[in-house]
């Protein structure tokens, strides 16, 4: 008889667990998934938080619409519940892509908007950080009009995804983000995205940088010079750089296509001096050549490898210098670089560092390989 | 338990056979008649054919036997026709009549003297006929069975592709026959019992000596022995009566209803046991592996076996849980999903008011209702099962909108994994639904548990003394030729150790064949 | 029943999953930070030593457990007493590694569900398993260990392409400081913890096999901790001393294509089983523990009661999380030492001069089976 004792007791605990449990059991398609959530101040209270909600409809061919609802509450998790009395569905994160920010929130520090995010079990740190360009960010997903998806965070998401094919704006997600406000010695810098008005629709784009100190905004950086950035950050994975040279018939503009880049940071330190090398390796391929020159012999080729490190140099210490006058931190991670190599000597250092990197010494040593000339072996000619 | 209830029922039924244990046969015919039918009064079928040798009078008989469990062939020419027509005079002792005819008048290839009234009853019931002679105190008893059995036909639930067609039929004698088609050495034994009060089930246990395991050999027959049951009418009964593990849902003895996998098994080692009037020979041990291995395995390439000896122990563990896993994933970890995905399976699931748990519980019955519908169906209707099943339940449900689309495919593709091991499909069942509860109180941990709680569970369990479940750090060279692979036949020169097979040497082919040139 | 034995190799797996079971998910040496990986290292060279003394008095007595070995070196009231605190640390092991299952669950995956319903659906697999014995639990160790290392293979593999080898930089930075105070935490937990195998080891089958057995299993447990340790700084960098659960952050973040990601249930998998490993040979040990005091034919007739309890105890252990982090990385080390060490020391030392005085006296070497 004791098997079936054992069996009993078995199915008296099972049938306690099945009719009083289901404590986390939640249907999927009573789930509210949040795709994006956009953060400003709020009017009444202190965070007004907009969110794109993904709503599924009945039927055959429906596809996912887009839903925005806006509320406000005096924490983030306060607003964030305070859905409930709006819709009475109870959001659920872990699908969200993007996390969109004001600048006017950005100003203020955003580490205290970010901790509620970082710190739930359900939302996921893979989410991606950006700062609105518009007045607001709620407005990038009430007006934005995505061009390929319905929800306009996926594609967002997708746009920060194949940055990596154009680099003209970093790719950071909340993770990425947290390390460096962790970390001493480099400082956190976001993308930044805008509405644009194109064919009377108001279509998002993803360019630029913003830059911070610690946690608080305090600038921007256009395209180009995000790419530069990238350079020394050693993220560019592909992107195009475009070199002007001189010719026959005015100028002939060439785009080299970035394969690959290796970029290396060398601190040099004599006495109590420090300087700091940028080594960058670039692998590109000639993909367009506006003209009749011929840059594929080699004379034309290694005079246009030379131009355009040049013009690579040129715009990388312009950048530098930028940051180093106007802002005065330190995005490009010199210090973290310093503090790895030397943990000593930036034991000393930290302190002050921010006031040092003004007056920093970089010397870029750029070298740009030029690997083929893609499908064709020679200049379109035009004959006569 | 079940033990002490049937002898506690035996006792009370008393049954005649043993009270016939002492009684002999007289000596005058028409006593020893007017015994019998007393025995079997009511029993019409029961014939008495009393007839007299032509010359002399004193030479006479009375055949009995029971109607159609007889060979009227043998009766009439072998039996009846010698002692009647032949001229007794030349060399016959009249006085030592029975051994006689015995010797020298019967033509039938297999004859006895017999006195004990117990041994000439349970004879008769089997189909001999009994010579009973005027003034002998001994009966002759001619072997004359004959009866009806089913032709040998290729058996429904194991059909090959390659390999004998040939099925074990419902008489023992044609299995025993078929068995020792295959191997034909003295070695080969046979052991008859009798088992059942009522039936008198021949048992026969079978097994290769110096092959198979002394150990096991005798744990058996002690099992056996201890079967005391009014009567056994399939093997099955039997392989419940001895196996290991008695509340486990996984089979300890294994049954085949095929010759050439019963010959097998014999030379791996194994022990069959044949029963009458039941077309499945039961061997043992029987352990896990064994339920993913098919006979043409063996016959057909083994790069080919190999793979598909693997899609079944793959299919096995998939329709545990493909139930339990989806369920899990859909109701608590959305996270896990990639996000298209939980679109699409989202907008499925759009108006279907059941919740997922009792969605899949409910069509994972139906699938079991129709699957046993089939079963038993004849094959016409059987069709119409599966219209009314695919078209109706399956469709229709989607349309109406009482299941979601991704709950019948799961249901389909657990069903369709659950029929690709048909050997387990008891325990396939009941682990499923175990696991599909226990997702449901705690996601994939609790189908974790499950998977633990299993594990640990066929760990444990021993079919006859060997581990059901192979233990992976003792197990190292021979005995992985035939586990989850199939090696090919010229390297498995050993028979597999882990079933106590003794005298392990299987083949010395050599290996250079046209190995290298093949 | 026959005398249980199990094979040198399922041992190794048993232990192993033993020392890697809630170490996985905690994270070992977080007072080292980036340098948590050199903590494992320096916890794997202190343990040896005292690794090195178990399998030396599971060789001097072989065929015997822990309480018994008690009996025969310290004397009848003494070996009680101090078994009692075995069975005590064993017991009250058993349920930290439960609460920490129990806490994992709710924190990262359910945070509606009571802690008590998986910390009881695990209790109830311990239970299960330790009335079918040690054999079983070895059996099952070799069976779940190479899938786990398998699941574990992949992941890494997985995350290779995603490695930020910088974040390992300085090393070294803040000196040799925090990384001996983490291996010392790496030491108690989860390295010495062995010390309960001593309980559980009864059932190996040469007088070798202990050294073998011990010093293989910590060995390879202590490398897959410490690349695991190197996989979960190198992704998550500063953050990583931050997290409760850091291996499990760790995965999430993995993300190979568009379809491979949010594999972090794959590390709770290995959790389960670990914690299954740990609190089962926990609870074996207290139930063999309390046959041996108290003379029970059985231990399995104490397995229920004892499960039951440890559950029960594992529910009421701590009142927060916190709690239980400043416990397992803060205090642990102190309450765990005499169990760990001292005990262990002064019984290896007793057992050696008893042998040594029994020896010229012409008697054979105790319980040379």
């Amino acid at each position: 008889m004791k098997p079936f004792k054992i069996i009993l007791l078995v199915l008296i605990i099972m049938g306690n667990l099945l009719l009083t449990g289901c404590w986390n059991y939640r249907e999927i398609e009573k789930l509210a998934i949040v795709a994006g959530v956009a953060i400003d101040k709020g009017t009444n209270s202190r965070y007004r938080v907009t969110v794109e909600i993904v709503h599924i409809s009945q039927g055959r061919d429906a596809k996912p619409s887009s839903r925005i609802v806006t509320m406000e509450g005096e924490t983030m998790m306060d607003a964030v519940r305070n859905e409930i009395s709006l819709s009475g569905e109870r959001l659920y994160w872990s699908h969200a892509k993007v996390i969109l920010l004001s600048q006017e929130v950005a100003r203020e520090g955003i580490a205290k908007i970010i901790d509620w995010y970082t710190r739930d079990s359900e939302t996921r740190t893979d989410v991606k950080i950006l700062i609105s360009g518009e007045k607001t960010a709620g407005e990038i997903l009430e007006r934005g009009k995505g061009v390929t998806e319905e929800i306009k965070s996926f594609e967002l998401n997708s746009m920060l995804d194949n940055q990596k094919s154009l680099a003209k704006a970093p790719k950071i997600d909340l993770f990425d983000f947290l390390n460096m406000l962790e970390s001493d010695g480099t400082s956190p810098v976001m993308p930044l995205i805008n509405i644009r008005q194109a064919d009377s629709k108001s279509v998002l784009e993803i360019m630029g940088t913003a830059v911070f100190r610690h946690d608080k905004l305090i600038g921007f950086l256009d395209g180009e010079e995000t790419k530069y950035l990238l350079f020394i950050k050693n993220k560019v994975k592909a992107g195009v750089l475009s070199q002007e040279e001189p010719g026959e018939e005015g100028t002939c503009p060439v785009a080299l296509e970035i394969f690959g880049n290796k970029t290396r940071l060398e601190p040099l330190v004599s006495d109590n001096n420090i300087e700091f090398k940028v080594n960058i390796t670039v692998t590109t391929a000639i993909d367009e050549i506006e003209g009749s020159e011929n840059f594929i012999e080699d004379k034309g080729r290694i005079k246009l490898e030379k131009d355009s490190e040049a013009s690579l140099k040129a715009g990388i210490e312009n950048l530098i210098k930028k940051v180093q006058t106007d802002f005065g931190v330190d995005i490009f991670g010199f210090g973290s670089e310093l503090k790895n190599d030397k943990p000593k000597l930036w034991g000393k250092l930290s302190n002050n560092w921010d006031d040092r990197l003004k007056s920093l010494k970089v010397t870029v040593i750029p070298k740009i390989h030029i690997r083929n000339s893609a499908v064709l072996s020679k200049t379109i000619k035009v004959k006569d | 338990m079940t033990l002490k209830k049937q002898n506690a029922v035996k006792e009370n039924n008393k049954d005649n056979m043993a009270e016939l244990n002492d009684l002999l046969l007289g000596s005058s015919l028409e006593e020893n008649i007017a015994l019998l039918r007393n025995i079997f009064t009511n029993d019409e079928t029961l014939v008495f054919r009393r007839f007299q040798n032509r010359n002399i009078k004193a030479v006479k008989c009375c055949a009995v036997y029971f109607n159609g469990m007889i060979d009227p062939q043998i009766v009439n020419k072998d039996i009846i026709q010698p002692v009647l027509s032949s001229d007794l005079k030349d060399g016959i002792d009249i006085h030592n009549l029975p051994e006689e005819l015995q010797y020298k008048v019967i033509a039938s290839g297999n004859v006895n003297l017999e006195n004990q009234l117990d041994q000439i009853v349970s004879s008769i019931l089997y189909g001999n006929t009994l010579l009973l002679i005027e003034n002998c105190e001994k009966a002759l008893i001619i072997s004359s069975n004959g009866w009806e059995t089913r032709a040998i036909t290729e058996p429904e639930s194991e059909k090959v592709v390659r390999g004998p067609r040939e099925g074990l039929t419902e008489s023992i004698i044609m299995n025993i026959t078929m068995i020792r088609r295959r191997i034909k050495d003295p070695d080969l034994k046979l052991k008859f019992r009798e088992i059942g009060s009522k039936t008198h089930t021949r048992v026969c246990i079978c097994y290769i000596e110096n092959v198979a395991s002394e150990n096991i050999l005798k744990e058996l027959e002690k099992r056996l022995d201890q079967i005391d049951i009014d009567g056994i009418i399939d093997s099955g009964y039997i392989q419940e009566l001895i196996r290991d593990a008695p509340f486990s849902p996984f089979e300890t003895v294994g049954h085949t209803e095929k010759p050439d996998v019963v010959a097998a098994k014999l030379l791996e080692g194994r022990i069959a046991i044949i029963s009458d009037c039941s077309p499945s020979v039961l061997t043992v041990p029987y352990i896990m592996i064994e339920n993913s291995q098919s006979n043409e395995d063996y016959y057909n390439n083994f790069i080919y076996s190999s793979f598909n000896r693997f899609l079944r122990t793959i299919s096995f563990v998939l329709a545990v849980s493909v139930p339990a896993v989806y369920l899990s994933i859909v109701t608590f970890h959305q996270e896990m999903l990639p996000t298209p995905l939980v679109l699409s399976i989202s907008a499925s699931k759009q108006g279907v008011p059941f919740p997922s748990f009792f969605s899949l519980l409910v069509m994972l019955l139906i699938f079991d209702l129709l699957r046993e519908a089939a079963t038993r169906m004849p094959t016409l209707i059987g069709q119409a099962v599966n219209i009314v099943g695919t078209l109706v339940l399956g469709q229709a449900a989607v349309e109406a909108k009482l299941v979601s689309a991704p709950v019948i495919i799961v249901t389909a593709l657990s069903g369709i994994l659950t029929l690709m091991n048909l050997k387990l499909i008891g325990a396939v069942i009941m682990i499923r639904f175990l696991f599909l509860i226990l997702s449901s109180i705690l996601g994939i941990y609790g189908y974790i548990f499950g998977v633990i709680a299993i594990s640990l569970h066929l760990l444990s369990i021993r079919s006859f003394g060997v581990p059901y479940m192979l233990n992976v750090t003792t197990l190292k060279g021979h005995n992985w030729q035939d586990t989850f692979i199939r090696a090919p036949w010229w390297s498995m020169k050993l028979r597999p150790k882990i079933i106590g097979a003794k005298n392990l040497v299987r083949q010395r082919t050599k290996k250079t064949g046209g190995k290298k040139t093949g | 029943m026959g005398k249980e034995l199990i094979t040198d190799k399922e041992a190794i797996c048993l232990l192993m999953l033993f020392t890697m079971g809630s170490t996985l998910i905690l994270g070992v040496g977080s007072d080292a930070k980036n340098d948590a990986w050199l903590a494992v290292i320096a916890g794997l060279l202190m343990s040896l030593p005292v690794i090195l003394i178990y399998s030396r008095l599971l060789s001097i007595f072989p065929g015997k457990d822990l309480f018994e070995i008690l009996d025969m070196t310290l004397g009848r009231l003494l070996g009680k007493l101090v078994a009692l605190i075995y069975i005590w640390y064993a017991f009250h092991l058993g349920a930290l590694v439960l609460r920490n299952f129990g806490e994992f669950m709710v924190t990262m995956t359910m945070p509606e569900t009571p802690i008590f319903v998986p910390m009881l659906g695990l209790g109830l697999l311990c239970v299960f398993a330790v009335r079918l014995g040690i054999e079983e639990i070895g059996r099952i160790s070799a069976y779940l260990l190479p899938v786990l290392m398998i699941i574990l293979l992949i992941v890494l593999g997985l995350a290779i392409p995603q490695f930020e080898l910088t974040n390992l930089k300085p090393v070294l930075g803040k000196g040799l400081g925090p990384v001996i105070n983490g291996g010392f935490s790496a030491f108690s937990f989860p390295f010495a913890e062995s010390a309960i195998l001593l309980g559980a080891f009864f059932c190996l089958k040469t007088k070798k096999s202990p050294f073998k057995v011990y010093t293989l299993a910590i060995l390879f447990a202590g490398t897959l901790i410490m690349v695991l340790t190197i996989r979960n700084i190198s992704l998550l960098g500063q953050l990583t001393s931050k997290l409760y659960f850091p291996s499990y952050v760790a995965v999430s973040r993995i993300s190979v294509g568009d379809f491979i990601q949010r594999i972090e249930v794959t590390v709770s998998i290995i959790f389960v089983v670990g914690a299954f490993a740990k609190s089962s040979i926990c609870l074996l040990v207290a139930s063999r523990g309390i046959q041996r005091i108290f003379k029970l034919k059985d231990y399995r007739k104490v397995v229920i009661q004892l499960g039951s309890l440890m559950v029960l105890l594992s529910y009421i252990v701590y009142d927060t999380t916190m709690m239980m982090q400043y416990w397992a990385f803060k205090v642990y080390r102190y309450y765990a030492f005499p169990m760990q060490v001292i005990f262990p020391v002064i019984i290896w030392i007793i057992a050696e001069a008893k042998k040594n005085k029994s020896k010229p006296a012409g008697k054979k070497a105790p319980a040379n089976e």
